[in-house]
């Protein structure tokens, strides 16, 4: 259907030519924001994520007198709101504090802390501070750190970011979809001598409307695919360097293969959208004529 | 079939170009339209084509009343009017073949079937009227006559109920204005009403048909057309 030439010259006016690359700008430009709008959506379910972790520390001990982990535990278990409570085991926690012994460790039995990591239930967290001191009645200075509860930089940029980001992919959208409109207007103006041949011919209103249609479509569909194609290359170059850059250290930056998905979906709607402004631009403007 | 009352029209709001018109066609009439230039022959044609519209009198064309028809009905009664323009009008960017087939692909649905169906009436036609060789030739390519050619076989390429015809002949020379005299002739024998305005007196002597003489906006009473015309009274 797409490949018969179409009745109207579109193709050889500005208009005609232009519209493809505005189709594939667009959605470049609606997939990179709202690309990068979700990867911070992403990092900041990871911190929310995040707020449910906590972690027990108990002080370090010298060998005798080691701290009743068992103990420390099965509490944890027993408090209302807490999912999980796994001792960091001591390999994993040695190599955490490599970086600052060194080889100095080899050979000599430095005290280390304890850690436990804990899971909190979302939903029904315990008062922390509460169940601070129930677990120093069992270990002389354990604390709890809640790393979470550090709101950093990244988080709050993470937040400004998918704002912005979303904001912008919505503005790129309803911006090119309104110069789609324009540029159809102006097409229909510039071929107004063979459009009014057609209608003499008998060419119904939807008839002519087909063919902007069809204009739109067969120029749009490789157009967005390579915008479409050119915005996950970039979206998955920001992601890269967000990861090198380290920009938010304590979370993994990253979109799953269903937000991908989303994207692909996101570019075709925009495809279907392009294509109704096309036609009911067509359809107004003709019906505005005499007939 | 196509009947006009005291018709009047005018372009936009200016005077009025066709006065006082009164005429009735009937299926398979075929009438010549003469008149010096500036006459309002091709302003008859466009009136008759619904290209415009009476600014006063009564116009019915297919036994429908021409002022009561909304945007549809109008393009549904244009796919039955067959045209030829005195600049034959083809779209430059098709070939030759596409612009003859446009009238079917207006009227017909979009789809393979349909489109074969075409290939093969266009085909035949093109064959018939010598144009087999320029199917795939756009329309810059071609000379005066063949555009002229190209514009005839689009008119009549959908068997119109009325075909009108300004100058179908200027272009051409004499062996194929008499085939495409003969095109309308079959045409006609149909059904068709044919309504051929031209200067040519040749062409006119040659062809016994009435003869409508247009001066000055108004349509005179020739002796071979005063019965069709006092039907219309």
């Amino acid at each position: 259907m797409l490949r018969r030439r179409l009745d109207l010259p579109l193709e050889q006016t500005a208009p005609g030519r232009f519209l493809p690359w505005l189709i594939g700008g667009m959605i470049y430009g609606t997939v990179v924001m709202l690309g990068v709008a979700m990867t911070a959506d992403r990092a900041m379910r990871a911190y929310d994520q995040r707020a449910q972790l906590v972690t027990v520390t108990l002080p370090m001990t010298d060998g005798d007198g080691a701290p009743d982990i068992e103990a420390i535990v099965e509490a944890l278990h027993n408090t209302p709101g807490v999912l999980a409570a796994t001792p960091v085991p001591g390999d994993e926690l040695r190599a955490l504090m490599a970086p600052w012994l060194g080889e100095a460790r080899g050979g000599v039995d430095l005290p280390l802390p304890r850690l436990i990591d804990v899971t909190l239930d979302p939903l029904a967290a315990p008062d922390l501070p509460a169940l601070e001191n129930r677990l120093r009645e069992l270990v002389s200075g354990a604390t709890i750190g809640v790393e979470a509860a550090t709101v950093d930089h990244a988080e709050r940029l993470a937040a400004l970011v998918r704002g912005w980001a979303g904001a912008a992919g919505i503005a790129v959208l309803l911006a090119a979809l309104l110069g789609i409109g324009a540029t159809t207007r102006l097409s229909l103006r510039l071929n107004a001598d063979s459009v009014e041949l057609l209608r003499w011919m008998g060419a119904s209103n939807r008839y002519l409307a087909d063919q902007f249609e069809r204009h739109a479509l067969s120029g749009g569909l490789p157009a967005g695919a390579g915008g479409f194609g050119f915005a996950i290359v970039t979206v998955g170059a920001l992601l890269y360097t967000s990861r090198s850059m380290e920009i938010a250290a304590q979370i993994e930056i990253d979109l799953r293969p269903f937000d991908w998905l989303l994207l692909a979906c996101l570019a075709a709607t925009s495809l279907v959208l392009v294509v109704a402004v096309v036609r009911i631009t067509t359809l107004r403007q003709l019906q505005n004529r005499p007939a | 079939m196509l009947r006009l009352e005291s018709v009047a029209m005018s372009y936009g709001n200016g005077r009025d170009v066709l006065h006082d018109i009164n005429l009735t066609l009937h299926p398979g009439e075929f009438v010549f339209v003469m008149g010096p230039s500036a006459s309002g022959k091709t302003s008859l044609l466009r009136l008759m084509g619904l290209i415009q519209r009476p600014s006063r009198g009564r116009f019915s064309l297919f036994n429908r009343d021409v002022a009561d028809l909304g945007a549809t009905e109008i393009s549904g009664l244009r796919r039955r009017i067959g045209m030829v323009f005195q600049d034959g009008r083809l779209l430059e960017h098709l070939s030759a073949f596409d612009n003859i087939a446009l009238p079917l692909r207006i009227n017909g649905a979009r789809n393979e079937a349909h489109d074969e169906q075409i290939g093969g009436v266009v085909a035949e036609m093109m064959g018939w009227l010598e144009l087999a060789e320029l199917t795939a030739v756009e329309p810059r390519h071609l000379s005066m006559g063949q555009r002229q050619l190209v514009a005839v076989a689009r008119a009549v390429i959908a068997r119109p109920g009325l075909l009108l015809c300004d100058e179908p002949t200027a272009h051409v020379d004499d062996k194929l204005a008499r085939r495409v005299m003969h095109l309308l002739a079959q045409l006609c024998k149909l059904g068709s009403t044919v309504v051929l305005s031209t200067h040519d007196d040749d062409l006119v002597d040659r062809y016994p048909h009435p003869i409508l003489r247009m001066s000055r906006g108004r349509l005179s009473r020739p002796a071979a057309a005063a019965a069709t015309m006092a039907a219309a009274d």
